[in-house]
């Protein structure tokens, strides 16, 4: 079974979304967004205890109950050796032709005025124009026979975790064998017997009688106080205790811990239903309370545990995403008025495999924000940071992100942004590379942006090999060349937000500053000019660079044409 | 006491695969198949369930009430309802196409008649009414279940994911369409299957019934068959002296104590015979004298009154006869039970109804209490049946239906028949083996000179059912001109049970007075 699209309509903030889910799936954007009521809309749908109180009028979009709530799923069932679908197959019997690998499951509400509620109706089947009510008894529909929603609260509570398990435990008739319940039997009538003649209690009874008779003089008044302590209800009074390598009793007071294990019984619990149930997870939050190791060893768990494998969870932490691959990411934002998600499947790609670490945490941040400048390395970022330190403060509270690639692809970063309705800006140098054994040159700055936007790459260019070997201004001649030829393309990769550098960023610079980067060599006891002086030692020169910086400096940077990217992704962000 | 067979019973609780059993009367085959299937719940937790599937809703009725709560979500219901509910009403659209996405009401009226499946086909289409052949041996909805199966890939998936196991009873019953299609259940579709049967037993040869079809499942390879012979009913005696007679359990014969259970009396008049009936007979127990013929009851019962002895006699209902039979004679039967038998009410007379989810017990109970209004006013009476068969979908008031009811009419207003549609409330009864089916008795009377063996086809047979039916003790009286041909009978049976390799000798069976 495969979860492929749900659209929302109608229902508390969204009007209208429509987004492409697989079975594990991330949601986030800002608070109040929506991300509960996109689990909510999730709940409505497939989870009996959460349905049958019907929808409120709050419940309808801009509370306009004249329009109709509707819920649509589409699920893939292609598969025929997949347990699940075998499930949905006995579920949903004759409502599905035999040619079909995509079936419907779908909530509508209208309100009633009459009795201020709306009633949850649903339907499934393979045609969305004519699907068929699905049977049911009551508030008791078949679906709920096969669905199992476990929804798991940010506040979740060992304590009513464990209560609720422990009553499994003991449930059954079978759980205790005659041996032991004589024992416990005879033992709990001991103990209830024991309490019972507490002195305390005692003389307790004694006031108690007393201070009635104040009242009412009975003459054979009496009182008894008893406990009542039986078989059947002693789960009540189980607790779990962590134990340590002494076995003594750890007290389970760090949330940490007692959350970890409260989730640890929630999996216990549905592990045992998964051959008769569809499991589906939402989890809100789990980050909440949690140690970044937690949270590290958490997000392990769960996207590598099967019986998570139907999984929608919120999150604002990108340690919990940073293990993620094969998950949709799934990103709500405010688009004019309206709430929409934009959502990616994002696969670690196969050869960043090994350096899935880095590039899913880089991502994990970035995926937060609204507009993300990708730049090539630490150096940019270190620069960018100042200048925006100067012109636009908070632009990072606005949305705005800046991400280094840093040896890794642009693309991976560009797709998985986009996709995901982010605005990406992208800077990158006009970098040039020789042709193996022949007199030319690749332009792989120009033509990585070209990728980016689709478009055609440009052939290599003729050189001089000697002289592209071996001097450096000849290097730096070819690029400014082939900028200024390339004026269309440069142009319309700016609209698109991607923009080259004319050579790179040292050379850009000292276009724009000379003075102060010279100066910054000269201070540091260089013979070399301000370029190769921060070439030299790019990471460390470039803070000393910013650190010195003058207001006035900055501000001939932010508006330099070359430097335009800050100054829109400063546009982007206040917007 | 374990059963002789213990061992089987335990093998077939645990035996894999598909597994199909013969049982006599008597043997405990419901008991066991509810055994099966509450064993194989507990061992499929899964989303999985079962059938249990029946020929009467009274057998399903009584698995539902036998299995409680540990039905869960399995399907218990009748052959008829299975396929309806859940292959002909679901995926009918699935090969057929789009028309038939649609209620499908079951209807067996005659005007709804076709002679070839496609005009099945273009009735269903036009009237969304489920009909059958004018022949009765051909089984319309049957043959539809099967063509669905075979087409739609749909229903094949949802069939195989559902269930775990089916289960069918009176296997002996189907009809070749049924055979047919229960056979693609378990060779394609590999659903396995846990088939109770007994060849011997099959009471509706008349309409088509295959019980070639359930020897041929005892021959199949992928079946593991088993018999199941201890008759809980009677005590080993009369088990030991009725398996000696056929052929199919002569090998169960296991030589036990025997103290006079079966006696073979000789007579030379009617009353000395029932003088010797005062005298056998233990007034404290039940005890039938079966007949072959009504008159012969009659007089019996005279009899032995006469000696004082209060036999009642049962004459056999004439709407009992099978030359009355037709698809629906059971209507007029159960209207008899109905007006005449204690305690019978319009709830058991729904269970008759083959497919009673089409209609509603209150109009059931509307017509019927007119038809008891009008017991003594033929012609009120007969219209009044005749509204019940029409809402029951017969609505041709033919020939044949009017016979019906003019019989009926004659059986409620006769009160010799109240005893036969209340034979449980009497000690002491004389009547035909017919009118005795399903009831049991401590001690039945026979007379040998109702068995004459070469005379016919199911004498044999008939011998059977009248001598395995009492629980403890077994009278055979004999007058002196039949009772050499019914000791021959009795050599015959030992000497073949002898040539099965046993010690048997006549004294371990039967006392012979003479």
């Amino acid at each position: 079974m495969i979860f492929e699209h749900l659209t929302i309509q109608n229902f508390r903030n969204f009007e209208e979304a429509s987004i492409d889910l697989t079975n594990r799936n991330i949601v986030f954007g800002l608070n109040d967004i929506g991300k509960s009521n996109f689990l909510s809309a999730i709940r409505f749908l497939l989870d009996r205890n959460y349905r049958r109180n019907g929808f409120m009028d709050s419940d309808f979009y801009d509370k306009d109950t004249g329009k109709e709530i509707a819920i649509t799923l589409r699920i893939n069932i292609a598969e025929e050796e997949n347990d699940d679908n075998k499930k949905i197959y006995t579920m949903m019997g004759g409502s599905i032709p035999s040619d079909v690998k995509e079936v419907y499951i779908q909530l509508k509400s209208t309100y009633d005025d009459e009795t201020l509620l709306g009633e949850p109706n649903l339907y499934w089947g393979a045609d969305l124009e004519e699907l068929e009510e699905v049977p049911s008894s009551q508030t008791f529909y078949d679906l709920d026979k096969f669905f199992n929603v476990v929804y798991i609260d940010s506040s979740i509570q060992l304590e009513n975790t464990f209560k609720r398990y422990s009553k499994e435990i003991l449930k059954d008739e079978s759980s205790l064998s005659d041996v032991e319940r004589t024992k416990l039997g005879n033992n709990i009538n001991r103990l209830n017997k024991n309490v019972s003649q507490l002195s305390a209690i005692k003389s307790f009874k004694k006031e108690l009688v007393k201070e009635y008779k104040k009242f009412k003089d009975e003459r054979n008044f009496n009182v008894s106080i008893q406990s009542e302590i039986e078989l059947s209800n002693i789960h009540d009074k189980l607790r779990p205790y962590i134990q340590d390598e002494r076995h003594e009793n750890y007290p389970t007071s760090g949330d940490g811990r007692k959350k970890i294990l409260a989730y640890t019984l929630f999996t216990l619990e549905n592990r045992r239903l998964e051959d008769r149930k569809i499991n589906i997870f939402l989890i809100e939050e789990l980050e909440n309370h949690l140690h970044r190791s937690m949270q590290i060893s958490l997000s392990y768990q769960i996207f590598s545990d099967k019986l998570f494998k139907y999984l929608f969870m919120t999150t604002h932490s990108s340690l919990i995403v940073s293990q993620m691959d094969n998950a949709n990411l799934i990103k709500l934002f405010k688009e004019n008025t309206q709430i929409i998600g934009r959502s990616y499947v994002y696969k670690v790609p196969e050869k960043y495999k090994t350096l899935k670490q880095k590039l899913n945490q880089n991502l994990a941040e970035a995926i937060y924000a609204d507009v993300v400048l990708l730049v090539e390395g630490p150096s940019e970022k270190t620069l960018f940071e100042r200048i925006l330190n100067e012109k636009c403060e908070r632009y990072e509270s606005f949305g705005g992100y800046i991400l280094e690639v840093d040896g890794i692809n642009f693309s991976e970063y560009y797709k998985v942004l986009t996709e995901l309705g982010i605005k990406v800006i992208v800077k990158t140098d006009n970098d040039l590379k020789k042709v193996n054994s022949r007199p030319k040159c690749n332009l792989i700055g120009v033509n990585r942006c070209q990728r980016l936007i689709e478009r055609k790459e440009f052939p290599s260019k003729d050189i001089d090999t000697n002289r592209f070997e071996n001097d450096s201004n000849y290097k730096i001649e070819q690029k400014r060349f082939i900028y200024s030829k390339l004026n269309g393309t440069i142009k319309r990769l700016e609209r698109n937000h991607i923009y080259l550098s004319e050579v790179d960023l040292e050379n850009d610079l000292y276009e724009v500053i000379p003075r102060a980067m010279d100066r910054l060599a000269r201070r540091n006891n260089s013979s070399k000019n301000g370029v190769d002086f921060l070439q030299n030692a790019k990471l460390i020169n470039m803070i000393d660079l910013c650190t010195d910086l003058s207001k006035h400096t900055i501000t001939k940077v932010y508006n330099n044409e070359r430097f335009k990217c800050l100054k829109v992704l400063v546009e982007l962000c206040c917007r | 006491m374990l059963p002789l067979d213990q061992g089987i019973r335990n093998e077939i609780l645990t035996a894999q695969g598909n597994i199909v059993i013969s049982a006599s009367a008597g043997t405990g085959k419901t008991h066991t198949t509810i055994e099966r299937i509450i064993k194989d719940s507990e061992e499929n937790k899964g989303y999985q369930t079962f059938a249990a599937i029946t020929f009467t809703r009274k057998a399903s009725k009584e698995i539902i009430k036998r299995l409680g709560p540990k039905k869960g979500e399995g399907f218990v219901g009748t052959n008829d309802n299975f396929i309806w509910l859940e292959i002909i009403q679901p995926f009918m659209y699935d090969v057929f196409g789009k028309d038939f996405k649609k209620e499908i009401k079951p209807d067996f009226s005659d005007e709804n008649q076709i002679n070839t499946f496609q005009q099945g086909i273009e009735k269903v289409r036009n009237t969304s009414l489920m009909c059958k052949y004018s022949n009765v041996r051909e089984n319309f909805a049957f043959q539809l279940a099967l063509k669905i199966i075979k087409k739609s890939h749909s229903c094949r998936r949802y069939l195989k994911s559902k269930y775990y196991r089916l289960y069918v009873d009176e296997y002996q019953d189907s009809d070749v369409d049924m055979h047919n299609f229960f056979m693609y259940l378990s060779d394609e579709l590999k659903i396995p299957l846990f088939i109770v049967g007994d060849s011997k037993q099959s009471i509706y040869r008349w309409r088509g019934a295959y019980s070639d079809g359930f020897k041929e499942l005892m021959e199949k390879e992928v079946f593991n068959d088993f018999e199941l012979y201890h008759n809980f009913r009677s005590n080993r005696v009369i088990q030991n002296y009725s398996n000696i007679f056929m052929e199919e359990v002569r090998k169960h014969y296991h030589y036990t104590e025997f103290n006079n259970e079966v006696i073979l009396y000789k007579y030379n008049n009617e009353h000395e015979a029932a003088e010797y009936i005062n005298s056998w007979l233990d007034v404290n127990k039940k005890c039938a004298f079966l007949n072959f013929s009504n008159a012969n009851a009659e007089r019996w019962s005279q009899h032995l009154n006469n000696v004082g002895i209060p036999f009642v006699f049962i004459p056999g209902s004439p709407l009992d006869r099978t030359n009355l039979e037709s698809e629906h004679i059971w209507i007029v039967r159960s209207i008899a039970h109905y007006l005449l038998q204690h305690r019978y009410s319009e709830y058991d007379f729904m269970d008759e109804i083959p497919m009673p989810e089409a209609y509603r017990i209150s109009e059931i109970r509307k017509r019927l209490v007119n038809i008891m209004n009008a017991k003594n006013a033929l012609e009120q009476f007969r219209n009044d049946c005749l509204n019940l068969y029409s809402y029951l979908g017969y609505n041709n008031t033919v020939e044949k239906i009017i016979n019906e009811i003019e019989r009926l009419y004659d059986v409620v207003n006769d009160k010799r028949y109240t005893p036969t549609y209340n034979q449980d409330s009497y000690e002491l009864t004389s009547g035909t083996i017919h009118s005795s089916k399903g009831l049991e008795f401590e001690q039945v009377i026979i007379n040998a000179g109702d068995y004459n063996f070469s005379s016919g086809d199911g004498i044999n047979f008939l011998h059977y059912v009248a001598i395995s039916r009492p629980e403890e003790r077994l009278l055979i009286i004999a007058q002196n001109f039949n009772i050499e041909r019914y000791k021959g009978y009795i050599d015959d049976a030992i000497l073949k049970t002898q040539g099965l390799g046993k010690n048997i000798a006549i004294d371990d069976v039967i006392k012979i007075i003479e």
